[in-house]
């Protein structure tokens, strides 16, 4: 039993050194394409791309589910954005509250007898409306069918050859289509994913759909996300995106080839991880095919987002996200380790079975049997302490070098109270949160388990088929 | 085993998370004061600076630690003069040695130093530096070409002009649209050398040719562009019709109209395109009997261009409202709904 308990503990530690490393590897890379990429910032060339008739024109696709209350607001930050060419659809799936009604208000909309070209599946359209105040906003309502429906009807009822996918109660700033976009002009061919990064609008005073001033939120679970969401995204995506193993692009905000989105067939529905699912499957798509292709993350366009700031929120939000994650590891297990598939099938996939999914469940297996052997005095209390102290020292250290890099690399926050404030709560979230977060993501894989077994195998249509959409089978919706 | 490794690693990473603040700390208060020290010496030079760019007075001679921000505050001034006016200012910054130093950092080991000796060049438009950045076009860094693209468009010079049409051929449609935006802007002088391209065997640069010589509008072009209809390359062909539909006349016209029969949806979409955008209303009659297409983008860019052609687009328009096709039907209805002309008419 001594002997057990021992190698328990030793594997525990060994998996907590393990972990560590390779989020230190993450951020190191992190820190470097960092810093080349501000640099490559100052030439800027922006304004060309404002000016240059020969920029990308893209639509962009705002599903919306009862947002009454943001969704006019949201919309006329959204014409304010600084591109040449661009459209925005929003897509009403079947909201029961006044979002249409509101929307219909505010912008003059009038129904049209637009017929859509059904190139994806999408439940029934019930009707089409453009404005005449705005000439580029269209608005699709339609029988409710979830988010990644509504996004398969906005590619239906979108013109160009580019798309953004961003949440209805996201804020983007005034120039993040514009940042995010050069990607694509900078490597047209190659280019079929960008993004940016989402920071957290809670506390930050909004005017006109437009956040004039940050300040880190007041509300303690905000802040603690904050701190989440500045090392998962400037601490390790733009390192996986550098190695070329960008494995999810944020729901909230994305650019995505219409055209190679078509060839996958568009989102997923039956999944509620639509948008890493989305992205694993054109990487299993292209490297099929053997195409040269960039799916990016970059650090500068950013889309404000408002965070939940209660546990139970909070909590369902995670569950989803997590039972998200395990739907998209099976769904693409047979590009798991596979050297085929790049470095998203060598690392990014690897990375997340054995550390996200597995994580957790070892964290809680671990503080239990750390109990159990201080209790059998198999451990000294000295021994424990230094554990602990260890992984929260990592842990603090991981969030202290993602807050200096923003810092560093033209961060938002610029009070000084603020950053410390941030500094501190890196101590704070190794108590409670933390351990929190990691009995949530235990629980939310015991329930993906059990609604498996209950679902059985019928949920997963096979997307391994490489089904390119053929030219249009005339269909269309007279919509009546 | 563990207990002193694991106190020493713990101990470590608690003195480098303080390490990391107060380095980060430092770093951000002495760029604050150097921000600061810039500005103060900005502000001493801006006097003597406006004096010569203004009412032409001889530049001061400044020290060496004051290159720096001579240099940014004309950088400041460059955007707004032009003409003699800049000959003058390099001239002057020439004869403090800024001019020569940067043509040493365009050699520079770092790349990102050779990109903002580039930019710089550019932004002061320095004649002289034109041979150099021709060089600096094939640089191993794609941050450099970039640059040195923009900054030879901007300085205008048209020895460059075959170098940066060569340039074209880079598949970043970035350079591109850099490039193109500058070649425009030099307007018909770029003609000569992007009717030499369409020649080209790189089938990207044909491409990249075609659109500029749409956007330069320059009627000279418009005899090669139409055999060009005739290319085998669908893509080609489609780009095209787009410029033709940008230089207009009679006979791009009936170029497009022979093109609305084109075997290829997307030439067919785009030649319908562009003669909405030409928006003579003849085409009215042709472009109506190519709407019942089986290709939706066709059916959608005949309505739309339909639309714009007046009297008789709409009258083709309500006709084809009766169309024996739901979708031809359809698609007449939401054009003249989206115009708002069943209202108007």
């Amino acid at each position: 039993m001594d002997t057990l308990l021992r190698l328990v503990n030793d594997f525990v530690l060994v998996y907590l050194l393990a972990i560590n490393l390779v989020y230190t590897v993450l951020l190191a890379i992190s820190v470097r394409a960092s810093g080349q990429h501000g640099r490559r910032m100052g030439f800027g060339g922006y304004d060309v791309i404002l000016h240059s008739p020969l920029t990308l024109p893209v639509s962009v696709l705002m599903p919306a589910y009862n947002e009454e209350s943001t969704i006019v607001e949201a919309v006329q930050a959204l014409r304010l954005q600084e591109y040449g060419e661009f459209e925005i659809v929003v897509v009403d799936d079947g909201s029961t509250d006044a979002t249409l009604e509101r929307l219909v208000a505010a912008f003059a909309l009038e129904r049209v007898e637009r017929p859509l070209r059904l190139t994806l599946a999408c439940a029934p359209v019930r009707g089409v409306y453009v404005s005449r105040q705005m000439t580029n906003l269209t608005v699709v309502t339609k029988e409710n069918g979830g988010k990644a429906d509504a996004l398969n009807a906005g590619i239906n009822a979108s013109r160009y050859p580019l798309f953004c996918a961003i949440d209805a109660d996201a804020l983007l700033e005034r120039d993040a289509l514009l940042r995010v976009v050069k990607p694509f002009m900078e490597r047209p061919q190659e280019t079929v994913a960008s993004s940016g990064v989402v920071r957290i609008a809670n506390s930050c005073r909004v005017r006109d759909g437009n956040v004039v001033e940050v300040r880190a939120p007041r509300n303690p679970l905000a802040l603690l996300q904050v701190v989440e969401y500045l090392r998962a995204f400037l601490g390790a995506r733009t390192g996986w995106s550098r190695i070329g193993a960008l494995f999810v692009i944020s729901g909230a905000f994305g650019v995505f080839k219409k055209q190679t989105v078509l060839e996958v067939g568009g989102y997923q529905k039956d999944t509620v991880g639509e948008d890493m699912d989305l992205v694993l499957r054109l990487h299993r798509h292209l490297r099929d095919r053997k195409e040269r292709y960039r799916i990016v993350f970059i650090p500068d366009p950013v889309v404000w987002t408002e965070a939940p700031e209660t546990l139970r929120v909070l909590h369902g939000q995670r569950n989803r996200w997590h039972r998200g994650l395990l739907e998209c590891l099976w769904a693409s297990r047979s590009m798991m380790g596979r050297p085929k598939y790049g470095p998203v099938g060598l690392f990014g996939l690897p990375y997340n079975l054995l550390f996200e999914t597995l994580g957790p469940i070892i964290e809680v297996v671990g503080y239990g049997i750390l109990a159990l052997s201080i209790a059998l005095g198999v451990v000294g209390i000295h021994f424990v302490v230094l554990f602990f102290a260890l992984a929260v020292g990592y842990g603090v250290f991981l969030s202290i070098a993602a807050i200096l890099l923003d810092q560093v690399r033209g961060s938002r926050y610029h009070s000084r109270a603020d950053v410390a404030r941030m500094l501190a709560f890196t101590i704070v979230e190794n108590f409670g949160y933390r351990q929190l977060q990691a009995v949530w993501r235990a629980q939310a894989t015991v329930d993906y388990l059990r609604k498996k077994q209950g679902w059985g195998e019928m949920r997963r249509k096979g997307f391994a088929t490489d089904a390119v959409p053929q030219e249009p089978a005339r269909t269309s919706v007279a919509a009546s | 085993m563990h207990s002193d490794t694991l106190t020493l690693a713990v101990g470590a990473l608690y003195a480098i998370c303080v390490a990391l603040i107060v380095a980060t700390a430092v770093r951000g208060s002495l760029r604050a004061r150097r921000a600061r020290v810039h500005e103060r010496r900005v502000d001493a030079l801006r006097g003597p600076v406006e004096a010569c760019v203004l009412e032409g007075a001889p530049m001061p001679r400044v020290q060496p630690a004051d290159v720096e921000p001579l240099l940014d505050l004309v950088l400041r001034y460059s955007s707004m003069i032009r003409g003699r006016d800049v000959e003058r200012l390099t001239q002057c910054l020439g004869e403090q040695g800024v001019v020569d130093d940067l043509g040493r950092r365009l050699k520079a080991r770092r790349a990102w130093q050779r990109a903002d000796a580039a930019e710089t060049l550019g932004r002061l438009r320095v004649q002289s530096a034109v041979p150099a950045l021709i060089v600096a076009l094939a640089d191993p860094s794609e941050d450099v070409r970039t640059v040195a693209a923009r900054s030879l468009a901007a300085i205008r010079d048209p020895r460059a002009v075959p170098a940066l049409a060569r340039t074209l051929a880079d598949p970043s449609r970035w350079t591109l649209s850099l490039v193109a935006e500058n070649l425009m802007a030099m307007g018909p002088a770029v003609v000569p050398s992007l009717l030499d391209l369409l020649e080209s065997k790189e089938h990207n640069v044909r491409v990249a040719a075609v659109q500029i010589l749409g956007e330069v509008r320059d009627p000279k072009a418009t005899p090669p562009l139409l055999e060009m209809l005739g290319d085998e390359n669908l893509n080609l062909r489609t780009q095209v019709a787009a410029a033709l539909g940008k230089l207009g006349g009679a006979e791009a016209e009936r170029a497009l109209l022979s093109a609305l029969k084109d075997p290829e949806w997307q030439v067919r979409a785009q030649a319908a395109k562009s003669l909405g955008r030409l928006g003579r209303p003849a085409a009215a009659a042709p472009i109506a009997r190519t709407m019942p297409d089986d290709n939706w983008w066709v059916r959608v860019n005949c309505a739309e261009a339909l639309a714009r052609l007046g009297a008789p687009g709409r009258r083709q328009l309500e006709r084809l409202t009766r169309h024996k096709d739901r979708y031809v039907r359809d698609q007449a209805v939401a054009a003249l709904e989206m115009y708002g002309l069943k209202a108007a008419g």
